[in-house]
């Protein structure tokens, strides 16, 4: 099983190196090294690599290792082949916030800061709603969620319409890696580093989970406990993730269930590689993104585009 | 469990911390005699030490607004719609308005970037971030398009072409000022017919409305919109103008507006009053506008 994360990891380094050499203005690899190595005298390159380039490559290395590691612990904990991180309404949430900052106060950190928050908020309320009685039911959390998130979605459209701000709210829902600062990049970093330790720390625990609540009780444990935790750390994850890009649809539902198919159900080994394949497919997407037409296309347009039909392959094939 | 929540309430502060501080970091700057000091659009105060030499311009109205004040020598980029004058076409492109190409932008070495509302913010922000100039514009009025016009040229240096430009479209605005005869009459705007999305008011479309003896009767809809038929056939516009796309030979909205049945009765319809203005003169907020005021004066006025 080890020879899979050390191939998975081989791959994300390979889709790196080429996101590093490929992109609008083309630049010989020889510069690019000697950028690397600061022995580059080309101002203008070494901006391109250093500044544009090198941040985008790990904020998609970052968030897709987050909406992945997310994707696959909420398929754990829901029992549902359906879940995606987006499920608790935190994508909903987030709209709101962006929309609603777009509109009072538009600025890159207003934005992030608001849909942040948005998130966070959205998944408390789908939570708070599901809570009967000390216990929160899988069904009713799922579809709470799906109602709130209707409900948010619905207020982020009257948003839309009232400020008549259409081109740069469409332009966040849809996605996109943007051109992050390394301060973004740094913050994404640690929040997806402690998140994915965190959440790796409970795989025996959401093994036990697959066998059904009743089952983990018998092996000594608290399954309410556990799903607030993750659902937290869940929470967490994406919102800060879709505070940075936007909502990236699909990532987080297909790069489970492709690894499931690939290395089985075991946490311990399907976590780290979710998180490794969720880099390689979004750090894949933003190339092909920036490089496919003149202009760029949405990133979530492409995770949708190339990974649906992989997927479909894969059910058809049904190989486990 | 305790240590978790401790964990996670701290990860909260440094989010929030980095989040604000990132917020505070302003590069300070030497401010010597002979700098140029502009405030933009988005009320940022930026400086330049000289005149800029390389200007990237990312929107088809500071195109115009740059070549109109002599300054189009200077443009070392722009974006693929920029197409007036026809020398700007042959400049090169960094890509759409929605999302330049930052790398392009950087690869051209620029010491002034001017930007507009319309341009993706994380370009705007990234580019002041790498130290580059930006000034960044945005116009809901005739007012605003003069005061955009004046700040391009302060900037660049060419103030008196500036000067010249502005206060001739105030005297070509006076002009029409004093021989409106006709006043009050309802006029609707149209930008495309499917659905059908109208120039509202706060815009500067609006404004050159009003100023031909016009009412906008979708001055209460802030913007550009969407409008429903039964709106448009209660408020009963005398006068329709469809803008008309030249690139793309842009018959289509006029054609239909005209041949739609649902709007037979509208008085504008019943009585051969709807008109065609090229787009580009009316919603480019551009000195090219007053040749837009004037065509709207002419159709406003026009005896029927």
């Amino acid at each position: 099983m080890r020879k899979i994360i050390l191939f998975l990891l081989a791959i994300l380094l390979g889709v790196i190196i080429l996101s590093l050499l490929i992109g609008s203005v083309r630049i010989p690899p020889e510069e690019i090294l000697k950028v690397l190595f600061g022995a580059s005298t080309n101002d203008n390159y070494r901006r391109i690599i250093v500044e544009v380039r090198l941040p985008r490559i790990l904020m998609g290395v970052f968030v897709g290792a987050s909406l992945s590691i997310s994707g696959a612990v909420v398929q754990a904990i829901f029992r549902n082949p359906m879940g995606d991180p987006y499920i608790l309404g935190i994508s909903s949430g987030a709209a709101v916030g962006a929309v609603l900052a777009l509109a009072l106060f538009p600025g890159l950190l207003s934005i992030s800061l608001f849909a942040f928050l948005g998130g966070l908020l959205a998944v408390f309320i789908v939570y708070e709603i599901a809570k009967t009685n000390g216990r929160v039911p899988i069904d009713t959390l799922l579809l709470s969620g799906i109602a709130v998130g209707s409900f948010l979605s619905a207020i982020t459209s009257v948003i839309m319409y009232l400020t008549g701000n259409y081109h740069n709210a469409i332009s966040w829902l849809l996605g996109s890696l943007r051109n992050p600062s390394w301060s973004d990049v740094t913050v994404m970093l640690f929040v997806s580093l402690f998140g994915s330790l965190s959440i790796y720390f409970f795989s025996r625990e959401l093994n036990a989970m697959l066998l059904g609540e009743e089952t983990a009780v018998y092996v000594g444990i608290d399954p309410e406990k556990l799903k607030k935790l993750i659902m937290g750390l869940v929470a967490l994850l994406t919102a800060i993730s879709v505070s940075f890009t936007g909502i990236i649809g699909f990532v987080g539902l297909v790069v489970p269930h492709m690894m499931r198919r690939v290395v089985g159900p075991d946490h311990t080994i399907l976590l780290p590689s979710s998180l490794l394949f969720g880099s390689t497919l979004m750090v894949l997407s933003d190339l092909l993104a920036r490089n496919i037409i003149e202009a760029e296309i949405p990133i979530g347009v492409i995770t949708a585009m190339f990974g649906a039909p992989f997927f479909i392959y894969l059910l058809k094939r049904g190989r486990f | 469990m305790m240590k978790m929540k401790r964990a996670c309430s701290l990860i909260l502060v440094i989010l929030i911390l980095s989040f604000s501080l990132s917020g505070c970091i302003e590069k300070e700057r030497e401010e010597s005699p002979g700098s140029i000091i502009v405030t933009d659009a988005l009320n940022r105060t930026v400086i330049l030490e000289e005149p800029p030499k390389r200007i990237v311009s990312l929107a088809p109205s500071v195109t115009e607004i740059l070549f109109a004040i002599g300054a189009g020598g200077k443009v070392v980029g722009n974006t693929i719609y920029c197409d007036y004058p026809p020398e700007a076409k042959n400049i090169t492109k960094v890509g759409d308005i929605a999302h330049p190409d930052i790398e392009k932008i950087l690869d051209l070495s620029p010491d002034l970037v001017i930007a507009h509302r319309l341009n993706d913010l994380s370009v705007i922000e990234k580019l002041e971030e790498l130290g580059i100039p930006v000034i960044a514009l945005d116009e809901k009025s005739l007012e605003d398009i003069m005061t955009s016009i004046m700040l391009i040229g302060k900037i660049t240096g060419y103030e008196k072409n500036a000067t010249r430009i502005v206060s001739e479209i105030k005297e070509r605005i006076d002009e029409i000022n004093k021989s409106v005869k006709k006043k009050g009459v309802r006029v609707m705007v149209v930008v495309w017919h499917d659905p059908i999305w109208i120039a509202g008011g706060e815009t500067f479309i609006d404004d050159m409305i009003k100023i031909s003896g016009g009412v906008n009767i979708f001055e209460d809809v802030k913007g550009y919109q969407i409008v429903g038929y039964e709106k448009i056939i209660s408020r009963d516009p005398k006068v329709i103008i469809v803008m008309a796309e030249h690139e793309t030979g842009g018959e289509i909205s006029y054609k239909a507006i005209l041949n739609d049945k649902r709007l037979s009765s509208v008085s504008a319809i019943k009585n051969g009053r709807v008109y065609m203005v090229n787009a580009d003169v009316i919603s480019r907020p551009s000195p090219r506008v007053i040749i837009g005021l004037e065509e709207i004066f002419k159709i406003i006025q026009e005896e029927k």
